[in-house]
């Protein structure tokens, strides 16, 4: 089935065709969103949210881009608005942390102990806090270029920038990483 | 060096931007101090981390679950037409009676004013045989039945 007929099939109510893409784009929509939102179940019930909108808005696809495409950026700004809807629950939730700022937000960040090394789990939820305090085209570029086979040029196309834009996206938000988490561990080491 | 310089210098130090003099006073105090050494090493560890991807694998019922949702959102999405439509509905229904009600009785109305005019009596002793008849019919099976 080439992307032509994926998409003509769809547009017309077969079901065969919708199935296809679904079985053959969930891996990477599933790892996408994944790169967001750091849990399981949330990826699945976004992929899931993602082929809905594939399946309602199909017939505004003209194929002036790849479908591929299409799939990162539905994803990925599906990814990123239930991202900011939970910051902000956890914003609410959490209000006491949030104003003692200076570190990340974390209500853990006080039980760091500096006598024995971090486990993998932890680091990952520092540097997790560390992405999301990236502007949004470097946390994109940055989460998206983590992707297992995706390009640089995949990436332009997907934020509609050039390569070269990409390029210094990903290497700015590798410096802006380092930065947040040397002032963290600076701020919670001793 | 002391620590406060360290930390100053330790961002150029990962990123490999100081000159060798410096970078050499730099290592020497990391040798001597466990916390400036554990900062250095656990921001590499951090960044590791960052290039190593966990991948999920596909979930096998995906289709399904997609499936199951997009049918229960259009059965839901009949149901709160049926919610908007049904007193619509009814009250069309209502409407369209009053108004057959209301068009019949004076389209009546006007009918047996003209019957009125010309045959009024024949129709009434027709209409009365009628009604007589149904009463002898009933008695007289039940007649035949008893017998
Ligand atoms: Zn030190």
């Amino acid at each position: 089935m080439t992307e032509q007929d994926i998409v003509s099939g769809i547009k017309s109510g077969d079901q065969k065709a919708f199935r296809f893409l679904v079985d053959k784009y969930q891996k990477m929509v599933l790892n996408t969103c994944f790169q967001f939102v750091k849990d399981e179940d949330d990826a699945k019930d976004l992929t899931q949210d993602v082929f809905i909108e594939v399946f309602d808005s199909i017939h505004k696809f003209r194929g002036d881009s790849k479908l591929m495409t299409w799939l990162y950026r539905i994803a990925v700004n599906k990814s990123l608005n239930f991202v900011q809807r939970n910051k902000r629950k956890r914003l609410f939730g959490n209000l006491e942390s949030f104003f003692s700022s200076g570190n990340f937000n974390d209500e853990s960040s006080d039980t760091y102990n500096a006598d024995k090394p971090l486990d993998d789990t932890e680091r990952s939820k520092y540097l997790y806090q560390a992405i999301e305090s990236l502007s949004q085209n470097q946390r994109i570029a940055f989460s998206l270029h983590n992707l297992d086979g995706i390009s640089y040029a995949q990436i332009a196309d997907v934020m509609n920038v050039s390569v070269s834009s990409v390029e210094s996206l990903i290497h700015r938000a590798k410096v802006n990483l380092q930065k947040r988490l040397l002032d963290f561990y600076k701020n919670n080491i001793e | 060096m002391i620590c406060k310089e360290v930390h100053k210098k330790m961002n150029s130090y990962l990123s490999e931007k100081l000159n060798k003099a410096t970078f050499n006073e730099f290592e020497l105090h990391l040798k001597d101090c466990a916390s400036c050494r554990q900062i250095i090493s656990e921001v590499k560890n951090t960044m590791t981390l960052a290039d190593r991807t966990e991948e999920l694998s596909a979930d096998p019922f995906m289709f399904t679950r997609i499936q199951a949702q997009i049918e229960n959102r259009s059965t839901e999405r009949n149901r709160s037409w049926q919610k908007v439509l049904q007193p619509i509905a009814v009250t069309m229904i209502m409407l369209v009676g009053l108004f057959a009600g209301v068009s019949l009785g004076s389209k009546y109305y006007n009918d047996s004013l003209q019957l009125n005019a010309n045959e009024y009596v024949l129709e009434s002793e027709d209409e009365e045989i009628y009604l007589n008849a149904l009463a002898y019919e009933s008695i007289e099976t039940f007649l035949l039945t008893d017998n």
